[in-house]
């Protein structure tokens, strides 16, 4: 298996890339209209989370706090909101401070305090986790469900002239400003680690801390940045979920969708571009299994079957991830043994070494 | 008119609370301007301890430095940047997916606010690259370059800083002979423009070659400075090795019998994928104790992990008793009849966090009487250590007790008793003596002869000369990964040693 990987790695790529292609023109034609939608929508926190994942680990820190951070997005934003009669985008914006700040918390502990990274991000999860509902209880009386008239979801919008346009129209406009916001942040992120110096400072940090060091990089400042961007990005995906989709936020609102994008930054191997493809991958699989479950016609597999698809691929995408990077250890030594067998063989018939017996 | 010097390094010391180790007792160093600098010792010396107090990563507890006469306290590499310092590490401290101009403008990038001027910066580099005759592609990404290039990289990122002063660690360790001309005249054009090149290295040679003067340590101590010309190879490896205590052993004359051990053609790579022990062969037989001599750092570590099975071997073939065990795993090694105490009892050889019975059974436990279907049994356990205690005179060590207050010498006698009960055929002793109190070391070297004497085959590795001399029968010396020559220990004289240990052959008689 790995010596066909090995044998075959850039057919294997091609053949991917080719797929994935096939799969996207597969969707857009087959499916209706409005599943193509309801997938550019549910894609949108995965593409922000994912975001906010691949920053992180970019920097060399592996953000397991995402889904809460998520989900303390999602709480702030309605909690924000409640019966102020406030702009949504205010609720928004409270969201995407909650993120940063918590994401702020968690550097200064990881980095500064050196609690250990898995702790501190199970403890952070659960503790949001139960502080909304706590918070929900004590401060606004609710079980469940916090809701209100007051609380206002975010107006969608239509992008002039790209609405008109046949077919496409209809699919890439008319969302809210977090999906066009969730796009810009994709070319955003890709300017940021490919054409600025902070964005390169990330990426030395992230793939060789002492090489960052040594040349005069303060590599816990740029850690603790990146860490604070990326619980902003997830705050604000947070708040997509409460007031993007629905006007209410729900106990678990996230309900792992954290981890799922944590998923997706890996399998993008941390690119912006790829994470948002896959991202899109995930939100149309989603839309999918919810179309179908709704649907009359008895579909030919369970839906439950279908919703856990994405998952199983994300952990096939992980596997062989993995063994290409066993792959290519596994060419190196062979190069190795070919080089210097060769080399001791000619030495050998050169010359009789002296006093061996 | 005196020059000022370069560096000046006065009175530093430094001790390791965590390893226990005083890795610079009172050291005095100075470097002059121009100069091609060669700091020599053993692994474990100092030299790169001194080196990165000098560059600010390791911070001494006293010291006075002086750079081009100034009083300084360095507290971070930026800092000595920003004094004229720069360093190229043994390992390179490069990010593989940058590109080389990445790598060098590294933290120094053209920008304009926060945009990088990609074009300018791979026009500095080549314009870098061109002003000290060291062409490389600015271009190139440096997960792709060879290692000669890749420390071509490193050596352009100090200069880019303006470094008046190269501290070089190792530089050859990784690079191929023609790799290794080249850089030898980098390091004289660096020089000849006035520059001080200190180079780190434990390879006699090399500093005859390529050096002006040499500073030798020892054991955290500077022992001296002089110009390479006034020096030989020679006096270098003895001021290097040291004269130590000579112990006597006593020992009747072996008596050999069958091959237990055989090696041949060993290929195992290193770092940097450039072979670690290349072509080794030879076999060790029954009754005799088989010395490898040789400086460290030649390969030693990576042979004695191949043949334990703690490193993968990527040619040739080792045999234990006629079975081919070359890719055989451990425990099988050790059902055969190997046994190894290893070079490193605190992490390899022991279990500090645990007690003494624990330790003691730890390549037996799964084996009648101290388990049965997989369950402990603790009182043979107790009992085994009890009597190995006793046996093996491990004065202070309890049964049940921890063993982490254990002295040195006592810590490697539980490995010894440990590895030596059950008779093995074959032993695997890698300096078994360092770091152990005088003491210690007779009942280690007596011990060892009486397993001899019991019929076993002994692999012994050691730095030590006099160990080596005073325990083998027959002595194989190792240089950059090869056997120079295996010579009778009855012939052997340490001057015939200490050329073969650095890289002379005995060939020619001058």
């Amino acid at each position: 298996m790995l010596e066909l990987m090995v044998k075959y790695q850039d057919d294997l790529r091609r053949t991917l890339l080719i797929g994935g292609v096939i799969l996207t023109i597969l969707v857009f034609v087959a499916l209706p209209t409005n599943v193509i939608q309801s997938g550019i929508r549910l894609s949108t926190p995965f593409v922000l989370g994912s975001l906010a994942a691949l920053i992180a680990s970019r920097a060399g820190v592996l953000n397991l706090a995402i889904e809460g951070k998520m989900l303390l997005g999602s709480f702030i934003a309605v909690a924000v909101l409640f019966q102020r009669d406030l702009d949504p985008a205010v609720g928004v914006l409270a969201a995407t401070i909650a993120g940063g700040v918590l994401g702020l918390i968690f550097a200064i502990l990881y980095l500064q305090i050196r609690v250990n990274l898995i702790i501190l991000a199970l403890a952070l999860n659960l503790f949001v986790a139960n502080a909304t509902v706590f918070f929900m209880r004590t401060e606004f009386g609710v079980f469940g469900t916090l809701a209100d008239p007051s609380i206002r979801g975010l107006p969608t919008y239509d992008l002039p002239i790209i609405k008109d346009l046949p077919f496409i129209g209809e699919l890439i406009s008319g969302y809210n400003g977090i999906v066009y916001i969730s796009w810009m942040m994709v070319v955003a992120i890709w300017v940021l680690l490919r054409k600025t110096q902070f964005g390169r400072h990330i990426r030395a940090v992230g793939e060789n801390k002492e090489a960052a060091e040594t040349a005069g990089i303060n590599v816990t400042r740029v850690q603790i940045f990146a860490l604070t961007l990326s619980g902003m990005l997830a705050g604000f995906a947070g708040s997509f979920f409460s007031l993007g989709i629905l006007s209410q936020f729900l106990e678990n609102m996230t309900a792992g969708r954290g981890w799922i994008a944590l998923t997706i930054s890996l399998f993008a191997l941390e690119r912006p571009l790829p994470a948002f493809f896959t991202s899109l991958f995930f939100g149309f699989s989603e839309a999918l299994s919810l179309d179908l479950q709704n649907s009359e016609t008895v579909s030919f597999l369970p839906p439950d079957i279908l919703l856990l698809m994405p998952q199983v691929a994300a952990i096939g995408a992980l596997v062989l991830v993995a063994l290409r990077i066993r792959g290519s250890e596994l060419l190196k030594r062979r190069q190795f043994v070919a080089q210097f067998s060769k080399e001791l063989g000619d030495l050998k018939r050169m010359v009789i070494s002296p006093g061996q017996d | 008119m005196e020059e000022t010097l370069a560096v000046e390094m006065r009175h530093v010391r430094k001790y390791f609370a965590s390893s226990n180790v005083l890795a610079a007792n009172d050291v005095d160093f100075e470097v002059r301007q121009g100069e091609v600098h060669a700091l020599v010792g053993e692994n474990g010396a100092g030299k790169t301890t001194l080196m990165n107090m000098l560059y600010g990563l390791v911070h001494p507890d006293h010291a006075e430095i002086y750079v081009y006469g100034e009083p300084v306290r360095i507290s971070h590499p930026d800092h000595a940047i920003r004094l004229g310092i720069g360093m190229v590490h043994q390992h390179f401290k490069l990010v593989p997916s940058f590109t080389v101009a990445e790598n060098i403008m590294l933290g120094i990038e053209p920008n304009q606010f926060g945009f990088i001027n990609g074009k300018s910066e791979a026009e500095i580099v080549r314009e870098l690259a061109q002003n000290f005759g060291l062409p490389v592609d600015p271009n190139a990404r440096v997960s792709e370059l060879s290692v000669g290039m890749q420390q071509r990289v490193e050596i352009l990122k100090t200069l880019q800083r303006d470094a008046r002063i190269l501290i070089l660690d190792e530089p050859t360790a990784v690079l191929t002979p023609q790799e290794v001309h080249e850089l030898y005249n980098v390091i004289r054009r660096l020089a000849d423009d006035g520059r001080a090149v200190i180079l780190i290295t434990h390879k006699l040679l090399e500093v005859k070659e390529v050096a002006d003067r040499v500073s030798v340590m020892r054991r955290g101590k500077m022992i001296g400075t002089h110009d390479v010309a006034d020096v030989t190879i020679r006096d270098m490896a003895n001021m290097m090795v040291g004269r130590e205590v000579i112990l006597q052993v006593e020992k009747q004359p072996a008596t050999p019998g069958d091959v237990v051990l055989k090696v041949e053609n060993l290929l195992v790579a290193g770092m940097g994928g450039v072979p670690a022990v290349f072509g080794v062969s030879f076999d060790v037989r029954a009754g005799e104790i088989f010395g490898i001599a040789g400086v460290s750092g030649n390969g030693q570590t990576e042979l004695i992990e191949a043949i334990a099975g703690l490193r993968p071997v990527d040619g040739g073939r080792i045999m234990l008793l006629d079975h081919d065990i070359t890719d055989v795993n451990v425990r099988t090694r050790r059902t055969e009849g190997m046994a190894h105490i290893p070079e490193d009892r605190m992490t390899m050889g022991l279990n500090l966090q645990t007690n003494l019975d624990e330790n003691v059974i730890v390549t037996s436990y799964q084996k009648p009487p101290f388990s049965s279907y997989g369950i402990l049994n603790f009182q043979p356990m107790r009992e085994l250590a009890a009597r190995l205690a006793k046996k093996y005179q491990i004065a202070s060590a309890r049964v049940g007790e921890e063993i982490k207050t254990l002295s040195g010498g006592n810590l490697q006698k539980v490995v010894l008793a440990r590895e030596l009960e059950g008779e093995p055929k074959f032993i695997i002793a890698n300096q078994p003596t360092r770091g152990v109190d005088v003491g210690s070391i007779e009942f280690v070297h007596k011990t060892l002869v009486e397993e001899r004497d019991g019929g076993a085959a002994i692999l012994l590795v050691s730095v030590e000369l006099e160990e080596i001399m005073s325990l083998s029968d027959r002595i194989a010396v190792i240089f950059e990964g090869r056997i120079m020559a295996v010579l009778d220990a009855a012939d052997a004289t340490e001057e015939d040693l200490g050329i073969l240990m650095a890289g002379g052959t005995l060939d020619k008689k001058e």
